[in-house]
């Protein structure tokens, strides 16, 4: 029976709650989504005691349906001043599933003049609030090694890092990778690191010890559901095996992770570079996903069985679709990051003009060390970089900027860690990618057009995964949107929202998609085993919409209008290369996504 | 020349048997060319490529030759093809390829990453199916 937990930090107390009959149905996103509109008030401030951060593992977390252990946080993001959720793989999702708790609601905060740090220890029927000061100032990766040797029943961890301890809005919120060699497994956008630290909550562990796989409420539908659906996933050329029967490369994602699109963006024209100033990046193949691929062979060669790097990793327990990686240092063949995909490649790389690929995992190691969201710590940056602070390409410099985030004292530090809206206006840049105060993602908005309706429309500011056009637009469903140019994209920008809705809710991985899209039975399977985990039929684009709509309607009441559902002027007047085209999608045409909600 | 990097002026070397006139257009730069970057298993028509680096064949231009033919000519079916570019534009089987193009080849297993799109109704990559909610 899944149970709620509530943890209040202002008194250090916490209760179990059953779930309500109108919560049976909603995990992950939608629970997180459902209690940040119910119970926070749209005008609080994001990082003060009326805010709530809530987790909440997806459906079908914890049970043995295939890349399904995803977890979700929410709150009132600091960052934009709306609500947000955000995702992610790593250990807890499984964890909390298994011991039955669907959602954790820390509301409150110790009294502002406290210097006092929290660890919640939450376990079967059980849960502690540990002070645990000497967690706090150190670095995640020492972080999470010490919490394995001081609880070695090998738990899950999210938290925030240094810069969520400072309250500042890039602070994502990490996890742990399976082995606990890094605290990549990131939940990082929104500055919800931010609000995990305004609670005073360094670490939530998770341990499983005692626990089960979740029950499906139709068991056998749903075991037959989960094994058509792995054969599904196995054997198509995205999702599937690591090489195939003659021993070459196989399965995109296992090969080469999802910077695969490194070389596709940039082929498409629409690989953002240099700060939004290009569309091609000269430097794309020394970062891609192959390049990755082949240092990985390269140190294997060279290292034996010292050698850590990998592809084809599992960012989850029962991950068949293993995109994740481990980059080595090509010296010792050491572990430097886990993982370096695609969106961070491009901000940390292609965006600033960096490509040394080992500037950029040593970039990705720091924004994971400090607990930084890597897309908004690169567009930051580029601000740096953009008001002539540190030059294009120099990724040294842009490494020593980082690291001065861990000087308390430091001005700069402080910056870095600030978000791109932040740094660029007080560095007086008027090219700043933001929506709603949230930095742009991997795809240029000019030439793929759907994807800036996304990025301009959906609640969480702009994010590519809340209604990811790309493939849709770029490869051309039949009809109306083989055009990546084409202007009418409302339709298509609102159906993905509504459907990515539904998927963050499941636990499924976003990527499950690829597969299920070209296999008429990979899709019903993926669909028969939510139904059936729930007994009941669930309407995939009503379950999104009624999620999209508790999102904009607290957007609403936190005063947002349709005038945030903008992009920044420059991508309407600066022409893009090489296609050199603006985007000139009307505001009507924007609007259109959710009138009527 | 780059490593990485190979000229092949005469369309007849790819097997280019069916298209019996390959119509150079003369400039004075020399016979007009296509340039074509190679991505994945598809980079080993270069010889000591790497996968780090670009992987660039320059191929004589034939004109009016399309998509389809110009592939066929470098001896590769469609099976082993996934998204491929010309100038940037995602290339159909008829596009005809234009001198001086840019031209992108990525083996079936590059694609584009996606996601939700599937709920709303099959046709994106099967062609076959004649479902389509757009």
């Amino acid at each position: 029976m899944s149970k709620v937990l509530r943890v209040n930090m202002t008194d250090l107390t916490f209760k179990w709650e059953k779930l309500k009959p109108e919560q049976e149905h909603l995990a992950g996103r939608a629970f997180t989504s459902h209690i940040v509109s119910t119970e926070v008030d749209p005008m609080c401030h994001p990082l003060r005691e009326r805010n709530k951060f809530v987790v909440s593992p997806g459906l079908l977390a914890g049970t043995y349906a295939p890349s399904s252990g995803r977890v979700s946080v929410g709150a009132k993001s600091p960052l934009t001043s709306g609500i947000k959720e955000a995702n992610a793989g790593g250990l807890t999702g499984t964890r909390l599933a298994r011991i039955g708790v669907r959602g954790l609601i820390l509301e409150g905060a110790p009294p502002a003049a406290s210097k006092d740090w929290y660890t919640l220890l939450v376990g079967k029927d059980k849960c502690e609030i540990v002070k645990k000061n000497e967690y706090a100032g150190l670095g995640t990766y020492d972080l999470i090694a010490r919490i394995w040797k001081e609880y070695p029943s090998k738990p899950g961890i999210i938290g925030c890092g240094l810069a969520g301890q400072r309250l500042q809005k890039a602070a994502g919120v990490f996890g742990n990778n399976v082995e606990n060699t890094d605290a990549g497994r990131y939940a990082g956008r929104g500055g919800l690191g931010a609000v995990l630290g305004s609670k005073h909550v360094v670490a939530i562990v998770s341990d499983d010890t005692g626990g089960a796989v979740p029950a499906a409420k139709e068991n056998d539908r749903f075991d037959a559901a989960r094994k058509t659906f792995v054969k599904s996933l196995d054997a198509h050329p995205i999702t599937g095996k690591l090489k195939d029967d003659k021993g070459k490369p196989f399965g995109a994602l296992k090969n080469y992770g999802t910077n695969v699109l490194q070389n596709i963006l940039n082929e498409a024209g629409g690989l953002p570079t240099r700060a939004f100033h290009e569309g091609r990046f000269e430097g794309a193949a020394k970062i891609s996903g192959e390049a990755v691929h082949e240092l990985v062979d390269r140190t294997r060669a060279k290292h034996g069985d010292k050698a850590q790097g990998t592809y084809g990793h599992a960012c989850h327990p029962g991950c068949v679709m293993a995109c994740s990686n481990a980059v080595p240092y090509e010296d010792t063949g050491k572990l430097q990051v886990s993982p370096l995909e695609y969106e961070t490649v491009w901000a940390l790389g292609t965006n600033l003009g960096i490509s040394v690929l080992k500037d950029v995992a040593e970039l990705n190691r720091l924004c994971n060390d400090l607990g930084v969201d890597t897309i908004e710590t690169g567009n930051t940056l580029a601000m740096l970089m953009e008001a002539g602070m540190i030059k294009f390409g120099d990724g040294p410099a842009a490494i020593a900027a980082l690291k001065e985030a861990y000087n308390p004292k430091s001005y700069l530090g402080r910056l870095v860690c600030s978000g791109a809206s932040t740094t660029g206006h007080a560095l007086g840049v008027t090219r700043i990618p933001v929506v709603k105060g949230q930095s742009l993602p991997a795809y240029d908005p000019r030439p793929i057009r759907g994807i800036g309706v996304t990025y301009a429309t959906n609640p969480m500011g702009a994010d590519h995964t809340s209604g990811y056009t790309i493939a849709a637009e770029i490869l051309g469903i039949k009809g109306k949107v083989t055009d990546p140019r084409d202007l009418k994209k409302a339709d298509l920008s609102r159906a993905f929202q509504s459907t990515t809705a539904y998927l963050d809710s499941s636990g499924y991985c976003l990527f499950v998609a690829f597969c299920v899209l070209d296999d008429d039975a990979g899709f019903k399977a993926m669909t028969d085993t939510v139904d059936s985990f729930l007994g009941k039929k669930i309407d995939v684009t009503e379950y999104g919409t009624a999620v999209l709509k508790a999102e904009r309607g607290f957007n609403q009441r936190a005063g947002f209008t349709e005038r945030d559902d903008r992009l920044p002027e420059f991508f309407r007047t600066e022409k893009l290369p090489p296609h050199n085209v603006t985007f000139d999608v009307t505001d009507a045409d924007i609007d259109a996504v959710f009138k009527g909600f | 020349m780059a490593h990485g990097a190979r000229a092949v002026d005469d369309p007849y070397e790819f097997g280019m048997t069916h298209l019996a006139q390959h119509m150079h257009e003369a400039t004075a730069q020399g016979p007009p060319r296509i340039e074509i970057h190679l991505y994945g298993e598809l980079r080993s028509l270069v010889p000591g490529s790497r996968p780090d680096e670009d992987t660039v064949m320059w191929v004589a231009h034939v004109m009016n030759e399309t998509f389809e033919q110009l592939t066929s000519r470098m001896g590769l079916t469609p099976e082993q093809l996934g998204d491929c570019f010309i100038d940037g534009t995602l290339a159909k089987k008829s596009d005809i390829v234009p001198s001086g193009a840019r031209v992108a080849l990525f083996p079936y297993n590059m694609v584009l990453l996606c996601g939700g799109q599937h709920l709303k109704g099959h046709g994106y990559t099967r062609g076959e199916l004649d479902v389509d909610y757009y």
